[in-house]
């Protein structure tokens, strides 16, 4: 999918009526965050380690050039090849034309947001190659033909009565009730074309400098036959996936599988170095690392948003997220959801084709308290807006921003001065009387404020502010 | 009732009143006089003050922003060159508007060296109405009584920018004939958010909804926070829907003698 | 390709224009470091026994205690039999050889399927290894890859099966890396792949409903 057109005011309107997603939502968030709540406080110094990974990810961030070349050094030296792609199309290209000089007919692929991004399917998919999503929750999205809706429950928006449908429709099975029989269903399905694949392609959580060893974590055990069963691995990774040290995963691991799903660890976690060894039995024959950039590099030229490359994507923003707790991952229209998402997908895809994601927060903070790097939330999203702001262009078609501007505008110059503001505010002491009603609430006042009023009151300006009622106190007091 | 102070220099507070207690909610700031009064402290309130900047830097009008914040820096900093045989203060009834203070002008002004040295020194005297009495007057109990059963709703910036949590718990708690209940996701957002209130109607009512719930499952028959911008969002609900649920600052439930 | 390499290195040292701070990977000495967990963790053994299978209870995986070999093989036995097993696949491990568990199973009637041919293990019924570190306090095996310990035989059959010695307990991830820090230091050749299996594979991709089985071993067994 990568970057679809965000839409956000309409996409989560759509998101608020459907109850069932509603319900999904509810159960998911809870279930996240109580789990990684529980998880953070048996760890001891938690907050300290969450101190020392933010400062190793600052540190490779700010020496991402050296990093990436001693990656490379260290790949090519355990046998894997290097490549490198400065956008989605390249990344698409160089594997689907490594798969292409190898007669690759078909490739099975492990969960990886990077290989969202770039809409690697669709690219196979023209190049004639068959490409099956092995993680369960990606697959019924596949057979779906959705998107992903959270990072790491990416199917949490369908019911099991959706993909009992789904599944007997799309695979010719009889319609199964419960969760173990559709599991066993995809197993069997999956373990095919785990068999027959030619190709596997994965993500990685992490990539250590020092070894040219990469990380992926996962709990189905999808991403280690990708990974161990075809003869070709290519490993499509982030440029800001990078960790120096081989000992770094220690905090890493320890504290990503707690702020994702609370688990101690994940079921599964491969660090895979190079292709197999002659000596070994077994295991792919070819290693390709594939970096991407696609914006990542740009990101890094602004100190006050740097950090939002610090993101491990564990997704505890999300399941803290009030907002997306609300409005679920489609809302978003990008492969990256919620807070992380509102940060990113602007910076990746360029402020003007996703204005809208840095304003859809309250701002609570919620998602800084968590967040396993400590990215600070809240103040990037007010960088990202400050931005926007300055880079919009006011012509007729946006009343919106002219309106919100002329109403900037008209703020600052009342309280710049004490004597407007305070007869600004008598002025709309009785600019109100139209629509106050008996019990002193405004019902339905007009653009904008209707936006208020259509489902909440509002309360009137008070005749007597606080200052006049501190004058006459000081009268009183003499 | 403050007799840890008697043996300290007096205490004077400068009042700092956010544009929405000034203009709709002035009763807040009376029970904030109150309050302070009961307790002997002495209190100012300067009337060049309107705003602190923060509708404009929430929206990403950091320029405008700008121009207010410096406003309110100068006014306020010249409480703090008060004689030397008295403690000086900033008290806002407001989490908000006082994280705004003490968090977001540190990055507003990032760039002006000189205008941060005076943040920095307005930043160290200001306060959040609680946090002022628990932390600095070290007062729990002042004399108040209110009849009924009492939830809280933390407002996010004085959770989580100012990490104040416990202070209002404390002072709802001393308050004679109160029965304190917590809500389910007493600290989860409202729905307010300054302008994400009408920039997205539908995620903001939702939000409130889910916490109107919350307030309503809790047996509450009063709702208090710290902040009246979440207030007036979920007052707002409460009366739109016929809710006879009071919603209350915790000003005002300080400042009730039954 | 090259190209691109130049355009992203170049725009990356651009942005960091003046932020830069110079690192180094500073020299630790992991050998001496590794000597002193292992003293540790010697002291430790039955502590950390104990917390392993707690862990390992946590996670849905069946644990087997065995005071030596002859008590290994009769709980191995015991489960083939309860199971009804007919085929096995097995690491060819200095431990798992001098136990000879490979032939006695053979002997039994069982069929041996070795890794030689390709996705032959997905036929394979049970799944053999030893651990090369079990991690106490998140109930992780660990297993590395080599010529005798190929990945696919704790991934493909449905059962796994691994054998933990007392002295393959560590106390946490950290002890592991500062140990693999120090062989590496020491010459040792980085394996093809290393896994951690922390109980049997799981998903909870429908409605959060926990699985187990999606694709790795349903069942995990382990005999300390």
């Amino acid at each position: 999918m990568g970057f679809e057109e965000v839409r956000f005011e309409k996409d989560s309107d759509k998101a608020i009526q459907n109850k069932p997603l509603q319900k999904a939502l509810v159960n998911v968030t809870d279930r996240f965050r109580s789990a990684r709540n529980k998880a953070s406080s048996e760890v001891p110094g938690w907050e300290e380690l969450r101190s020392n990974v933010r400062e190793i990810k600052k540190n490779t961030i700010e020496n991402l050039d050296k990093y990436l070349t001693l990656l490379e050094e260290n790949v090519i030296k355990s046998g894997g090849r290097v490549h490198w792609a400065k956008d989605a199309d390249e990344a698409s290209q160089i594997i689907v034309n490594i798969a292409n000089e190898r007669n690759v007919k078909s490739v099975v692929k492990s969960k990886s947001m990077a290989t969202e991004e770039i809409d690697l399917n669709s690219s196979f998919e023209s190049a004639g190659i068959k490409v099956v999503e092995t993680d369960l929750g990606e697959y019924i999205i596949q057979l779906a033909g959705e998107h992903p809706s959270h990072i790491i429950a990416p199917a949490i928006h369908k019911t099991k009565d959706d993909i009992s449908k789904l599944f007997s429709e799309k695979l010719g099975i009889p319609h199964y009730e419960n969760p173990e029989e559709l599991t066993k269903v995809a197993r069997e399905k999956l373990r095919s074309e785990f068999l027959n694949a030619d190709m596997g392609v994965s993500g990685a959580n992490f990539a250590v400098a020092e070894t040219g060893t990469i990380v992926v974590v996962e709990n189905e055990g999808n991403a280690r036959l990708t990974t161990t069963v075809p003869k070709i691995h290519v490993a499509l990774v982030g440029i800001e996936k990078l960790i120096p040290r081989y000992e770094d995963l220690s905090m890493f691991l320890t504290i990503l599988a707690r702020s994702a799903t609370g688990q101690k660890s994940s079921t599964y976690v491969s660090f895979i170095t190079g292709p197999k060894k002659p000596s070994d039995i077994e295991g792919p024959e070819e290693f390709h690392l594939v970096l991407l950039d696609n914006g990542r590099s740009g990101v890094l030229a602004s100190e006050e948003t740097r950090e939002s490359l610090y993101c491990i994507r564990c997704g505890a923003c999300l399941n803290n997220c009030p907002v997306y707790r609300h409005v679920g991952g489609h809302s978003y229209g990008s492969v990256y959801s919620g807070p992380i998402g509102a940060i990113i997908t602007p910076q990746l895809m360029g402020i003007d084709k996703a204005a809208e994601l840095p304003f859809a927060s309250s701002l609570c903070g919620a998602c800084h308290d968590v967040c396993p790097v400590k990215i600070d939330f809240p103040k990037v999203l007010l960088t990202l807006r400050k931005r926007i702001v300055k880079s919009r262009k006011l012509s007729v078609k946006n009343t919106k921003d002219i309106i919100e501007k002329l109403g900037i505008k008209f703020w600052r110059f009342t309280v710049l001065n004490n004597s407007i503001y305070k007869i600004t505010n008598k002025l709309l002491y009785y600019l109100q009387t139209p629509w106050k009603e008996s019990n002193g609430k405004l019902k339905s006042l007009p653009y904008p404020f209707s936006r208020w009023t259509d489902q909440r009151d509002f309360p009137s300006v008070a005749k007597r502010t606080f200052r006049d009622r501190w004058k006459e106190r000081r009268g009183q007091m003499g | 009732m403050n007799n840890k102070n008697a043996t300290k220099r007096p205490i004077k507070v400068y009042i700092f009143i956010t544009c929405l207690v000034d203009t709709f909610f002035p009763e807040v700031g009376e029970s904030m006089l109150k309050v302070l009064d009961d307790l002997g402290v002495e209190v100012d309130f300067i009337e060049e003050q309107t705003c602190c900047g923060q509708p404009a830097f929430n929206s990403g009008y950091q320029d405008d922003a700008r121009v207010v914040a410096k406003r309110f820096i100068s006014i306020f900093e010249k409480t703090l060159n008060h004689d030397s045989n008295t403690e000086t203060y900033i008290i806002c009834p407001s989490g908000s508007c006082t994280s705004m203070v003490k968090v977001f002008y540190e990055d507003l002004f990032k760039n002006s060296p000189e205008i941060l040295k005076k943040v920095s020194r307005i930043k160290e005297n200001t306060y959040e109405f609680s946090e002022f009495l628990i932390k600095v007057l070290n007062t729990v109990d002042i004399g108040a009584k209110y009849d009924g059963v009492i939830t809280y709703h933390d407002s996010c910036h004085l959770l989580r920018e100012l990490r104040v949590k416990d202070a209002p718990r404390q002072l709802i708690n001393s308050v004679k004939g109160v029965k304190f209940k917590e809500m389910d996701l007493h600290d989860a957002c409202c729905g307010f958010g300054g302008t994400f209130s009408i920039k997205f109607p539908n995620v903001s009512v939702s939000m409130l909804d889910e916490k109107i719930d919350c307030i309503v499952n809790s047996g509450a028959d009063t709702v208090v926070s710290a902040d009246m911008g979440c207030l007036m969002n979920i007052g707002g609900a409460l009366s739109r829907r016929n809710i006879p649920i009071k919603v209350i600052h915790l000003a005002q439930l300080l400042a009730s003698r039954g | 390709m090259s190209n691109s390499r130049e355009e992203i290195l170049h725009t990356i040292r651009k942005g960091l224009k003046g932020a830069s701070s110079e690192e180094t990977l500073e020299e630790r000495n992991f050998v001496s470091e590794a000597q002193e967990i292992e003293k540790l963790i010697n002291e430790l053994q039955s502590d950390l026994k104990t917390q392993f299978i707690t862990e390992l209870n946590n996670v849905n995986t069946t644990v087997i205690e065995a005071k030596n070999g002859i008590n290994i093989k009769d709980s191995l036995f015991n489960l083939i039999k309860e199971k009804e097993l007919k085929s096995f696949s097995i690491w060819e491990s200095k431990f798992l050889k001098e136990l000879n568990i490979k032939n006695e199973l053979k002997d039994a009637g069982l069929k041996l399927i070795t890794a030689k041919n390709k996705n032959r293990i997905a036929t394979s019924e049970i799944g053999i290894t030893e651990v090369n570190y079990a991690i106490a306090d998140t109930g992780t095996l660990v297993l590395l890859t080599n010529k005798s310990q190929p990945r696919s035989v704790s991934l493909l059959p449905p059962i796994h099966l691994a054998i933990v010695r007392p002295e393959n307990l560590i106390r946490n991830i950290r002890d592991l890396f500062v140990i693999l820090k120090s062989k590496l230091g020491e010459g040792e050749d980085i394996t093809s792949c290393m896994t951690f299996i922390t109980g049997p594979s799981r998903t909870a991709d429908i409605e959060l409903n926990l699985t187990l089985g999606v694709h790795g071993p349903k069942e995990l067994y382990v005999i300390i």
